[in-house]
């Protein structure tokens, strides 16, 4: 017991280290601006003004370095996108999970391109996209392969970028086994979120994860392969995180393999400075001919996969919002629009960067933010007063921009809100049509919407055919549309309000709602 | 034993070659997912990109021999026998 507050101890004080490193990055790589007009939540005791909301208990310079980053930043996934240019097709790693030999058009996971890139074509790409997506904020280089196993092309693509379009956020992710050898090249580069991918700490677990790494001209196998590759991580996460560059950690979770053992990942992450922790579920089917795939390795259930962020939040931020995107995505997190953007189109589109404009779009998108959360705070108020342990799941169908403007039918996701007297929590996502399930009819589909969101109280859309709306009704779900092209956070408030209101007037009665399906399309597993 | 302390490890082990030839690899067009991480890694620069597709130029191949221990394309290609030695082509001469 000692022993373990003593590191606890040492740990925040570590910690404390890195965000001090941060921070003072954070004020030499980016102005400040003034917030003005903030208040603290007398519940919370946390920031609670305009721009800020998500914020929670972060430091305002590192607020400033997230709040337009939708994968570091929950609140801004609604609002600003980002985009991965597929420049990185070499890896210095073999993964049991990842197979980059298939492609499909219609699949989104991390490994799979539709084309890569030279430099020249990306930066050209990059600003095609800038122009027709201007809250596009964010690039990354994330493969197909690694993006520290490529180089020179990675780094050419970070200058070109940096010349053409210097309002960019640029971001890379990486295995970590050359991290340490690039850590510099990284902070020249003004690259300034990295994410790192590590699913262990162990090597023993390591070995069942990892069957090869290329190291230093060598092919290692095994104990010695996985050790090498922790310790070329955590020595990386380490160094960026003196360096002040705020540093994502990807873990996959594995059933009966790391699962367990993602807590110490968590652990040992944390206390070398990371700043957001990404546990993501296992894709595996054999149709991708991974080796995960091909033994019948399960991926987790969602309770199984929420249960294991929830044991890993507190000292770190979890991640939730996490789509696993492809390694050439475009645009909104929910949304991928890379199809729109080939090179063949890029080629003719005319490219020119209009930096006044994107900074003209992006204040819209930052006084709609603000207004979100403004409906939001006084929707909260009116429920605060309120005494009650009543919560409850929510789904909401939307395209992004904070509201709920999607059509039931149309809904490739819904995001999961948690609401309570608190306010609306988003806890996470539920995928519905995210891999080849070509071949199902309508009625199937709605079987299987209704099987993934059986634990949820009511499901918010734009708009709802008349067969899907009777069939939920019958499924205990209520469909909600009355909220339409309405913000997110006020109508499910609202919504709850008036829920909590019929339960305490004895209208209805409050049930939980059934367990959540399993991740991902609810297989049946072995295990 | 001969092989034991021969440079061409795990190689060709039993036959004895003249020291100047090496058997060229190649790498099978059909698997090749085009990942390029074998061609920084020749010593020899005989990898190169041909419509796509990666091609080890057999004359230039000398089995990394007196470069590393282990020849580097197929220890860094991704997929398994893909990048394979081939006897049908010819032979690398080192230079005298």
């Amino acid at each position: 017991m000692g022993v373990d507050a003593c590191r606890g101890v040492i740990s925040v004080v570590e910690r404390g280290k890195y965000i001090k490193a941060a921070v003072n990055s954070g004020k030499i790589m980016q102005s400040i601006t003034e917030h003005k007009g903030c208040r603290a939540s007398a519940k919370t005791g946390r920031a609670s003004c305009g721009s800020q909301a998500g914020r929670g208990d972060l430091p305002v310079e590192i607020w400033e370095r997230v709040k337009n980053h939708p994968c570091y930043s929950e609140d801004a996934h609604h609002h600003y996108a980002r985009m991965h240019v597929a420049v990185a097709p070499a890896c210095n790693i073999q993964c049991n999970y990842c197979n980059r030999k298939y492609d499909c058009a219609n699949e989104s996971r991390p490994g799979v391109v539709s084309e890569k890139l030279t430099p020249e074509q990306a930066v050209r790409k990059v600003i095609a996209v800038a122009t027709t997506i201007p809250q596009m904020t964010v690039l990354g280089i994330a493969g197909p392969g690694d993006a520290l196993a490529n180089p020179a092309k990675t780094f050419k693509t970070l200058a070109l970028v940096t010349e053409a379009a210097p309002d960019i956020k640029l971001c890379l992710s990486t295995n970590g086994l050359a991290l340490p050898d690039y850590v510099d090249t990284i902070v020249r580069a003004k690259v300034d979120h990295v994410t790192i991918t590590i699913n262990m700490v162990d090597p023993e677990i390591g070995a069942k994860i990892y069957p090869w790494i290329f190291f230093n001209h060598k092919r290692y196998t095994g104990i010695e392969a996985a050790r090498i590759l922790t310790n070329r991580q955590l020595q990386g996460l380490e160094m960026l995180s003196e360096r002040g560059i705020l540093c994502k950690i990807n873990s996959v979770m594995i059933p009966n393999i790391n699962d367990d053992h993602l807590v110490e990942v968590n652990k040992a992450v944390t206390s070398r400075g990371a700043f957001l922790h990404n546990i993501m579920p296992l894709i595996s089917v054999p149709e991708h001919g991974t080796a995960f795939g091909l033994n019948g390795q399960r991926g987790p259930t969602a309770q199984e996969l929420k249960t294991l962020q929830d044991a890993c939040e507190g000292k770190i931020n979890m991640m939730r919002h996490c789509r696993q995107c492809r390694a050439d995505a475009v645009g909104l997190l929910g949304e991928d629009r890379s199809a729109e953007f080939t090179n063949d189109q890029v080629m003719k589109m005319d490219v020119h960067y209009d930096l006044e404009m994107r900074k003209a779009y992006q204040k819209r998108v930052e006084n709609e933010r603000v207004s979100k959360v403004a409906a939001g705070q006084k929707e909260l108020a009116g429920v605060s007063g309120e005494m009650s342990a009543i919560t409850v799941l929510v789904a909401v169908a939307t395209k992004g921009s904070g509201l709920i403007n999607e059509h039931f039918g149309h809904a490739k996701e819904f995001q999961l809100y948690e609401l309570s007297t608190s306010g609306a929590k988003f806890v996470g996502l539920r995928r519905v049509e995210g891999y080849c399930q070509a071949g199902y009819g309508e009625e199937d589909r709605l079987s299987v919407i209704m099987r993934d969101i059986r634990d949820c109280h009511a499901v918010f859309v734009a708009k709802i055919g008349g067969c899907p709306k009777s069939g939920l009704i019958k499924a205990g779900i209520e469909p909600v549309d009355q909220f339409a092209y309405e913000y997110i956070e006020k109508s499910t408030i609202a919504w709850f309000r008036a829920y909590v209101g019929k339960v305490k007037r004895g209208e209805i009665q409050h049930v939980q709602r059934g367990v959540p399906p399993r991740w991902p399309g609810d297989r049946i597993s072995a295990a | 034993m001969c092989s034991a302390a021969c440079p061409r490890v795990g190689l060709e082990i039993g036959s004895l070659r003249r020291k100047e030839e090496y058997v060229p690899f190649k790498i099978i067009a059909s698997q090749c997912t085009s990942c390029s991480a074998c061609e920084p890694l020749c010593p020899n620069v005989a990898i190169s990109e041909k419509g796509g597709n990666f091609v080890i130029e057999a004359a230039k191949c000398s089995e990394c021999v007196g470069h590393f221990d282990e020849p580097q394309c197929a220890a860094a290609c991704p997929v398994d026998n893909t990048c394979v030695v081939d006897r049908a082509l010819p032979r690398y001469q080192a230079p005298v």
